[in-house]
């Protein structure tokens, strides 16, 4: 999370965005959680009782990541938060030389 | 018949109000009509009293809980719910239904009886209401009271009479929950219709995922696009983000 949250600020001027999706919080845990790691980005709260956004991407494993280029192709898919940096860097670097 | 609605409206409340009686002048009809305001104020009123009423049964002995219970915040409450929601205010007729187990009054056998006018009256009523889609997902949670082909000829109305696509597909969603497994083609009709119709909903992504497979989400393909929804109801999709780079993150703080 706090590793996240310097990702999201490294690219506040960017044209970038998180977005997290939850799954499996009862809503105060929520609520904590958002206020204990200081999240500052669009999140989707599924809740347990039905996690659409989970499914629909077949989500086995948590965290999953998944990065996206701007045309919304998928170019990364897996559980490193830390892999994700050079991914994002690498697609702005790209879109910025178009 | 004017003057008969005027008085309907304006004796309801009274009796609803009858333990905080107003004193002054007589009301108005457009004073005393409740509002979300007035449902808000009571609802409130309810929690604070329920919270009270929990801190004293824990205190109390044995028979003084007998007392206790005898008059518990929603034996008290529930008439004034119930003349609310008679008056129009229909989030008082949503509490109703979403309190009824609670109410030790109205014997598990009797439910149906109950919920069956309330749940017309809401989708008759207040289909363009924004709580609607909870009224929906009420009915199906209480299904067996209601009656299983009762409750998909009621949610199937409201799929007809729901303003907006997200209460629209909802109710067709909850219809298909209902029929589920004993009859999976009906439901996957359903789950068709939401698909096709009402893709920018949450629902229409429930749908969706009901024929996802796992190379639909791999590396190279197109992110399938969803609507999610925050916490506090804000519904988002992600096609609004196309033309930016976009990380998503599936987590929970557990």
């Amino acid at each position: 999370m706090p590793h996240l949250k310097t990702l999201v600020e490294r690219h506040e001027n960017d044209p970038f965005a998180l977005i997290g999706i939850n799954t499996g919080d009862a809503p105060e845990a929520y609520h904590d959680g958002v206020k204990e790691f200081g999240l500052t980005w669009l999140s989707a709260y599924q809740g347990q009782a039905m996690t659409p956004i989970s499914d629909l991407y077949k989500v086995r494993g948590y965290p999953t990541y998944l990065v996206l280029d701007t045309d919304g192709t998928i170019a990364y898919r897996g559980h490193d938060g830390k892999a994700i940096d050079a991914v994002v860097a690498d697609l702005l670097a790209k879109a910025k030389g178009k | 018949m004017r003057f008969k609605s005027i008085l309907g409206v304006a004796l309801i409340p009274m009796v609803a109000y009858a333990a905080n009686p107003v004193v002054g002048e007589a009301p108005t009809a457009a004073a005393v009509a409740p509002s979300v305001d007035d449902f808000t104020a009571l609802d409130e009123e309810f929690e604070a009293a329920l919270v009270e009423y929990t801190k004293e049964l824990k205190a109390a002995d044995k028979a003084a809980r007998r007392e206790l219970r005898a008059n518990s915040p929603i034996k008290r409450y529930w008439p004034r719910f119930e003349a609310m929601s008679k008056a129009g205010e229909g989030r008082a007729t949503l509490w109703l239904v979403e309190h009824i187990k609670e109410n030790r009054d109205v014997r598990s056998k009797e439910r149906g009886a109950v919920l069956t006018p309330l749940y017309q009256s809401i989708i008759d009523n207040h289909a363009d209401a924004e709580w609607f889609t909870g009224a929906v997902k009420s009915l199906a949670a209480n299904k067996k009271y209601v009656g299983t082909e009762a409750s998909i000829a009621m949610l199937e109305k409201a799929a007809k009479t729901a303003k907006s696509d997200n209460a629209k597909a909802a109710s067709l969603f909850f219809a298909a929950s209902i029929v589920g497994d004993s009859d999976p083609e009906r439901a996957q009709k359903w789950m068709d219709e939401i698909s096709e119709k009402y893709s920018n909903t949450v629902y229409g992504t429930a749908a969706r995922a009901s024929k996802a497979t796992p190379e639909d989400s791999e590396v190279g393909k197109v992110a399938p696009t969803f609507v999610g929804e925050t916490i506090d109801g804000f519904q988002f999709s992600l096609e609004d983000y196309r033309g930016k780079v976009v990380a998503l993150d599936f987590y929970g703080f557990w």
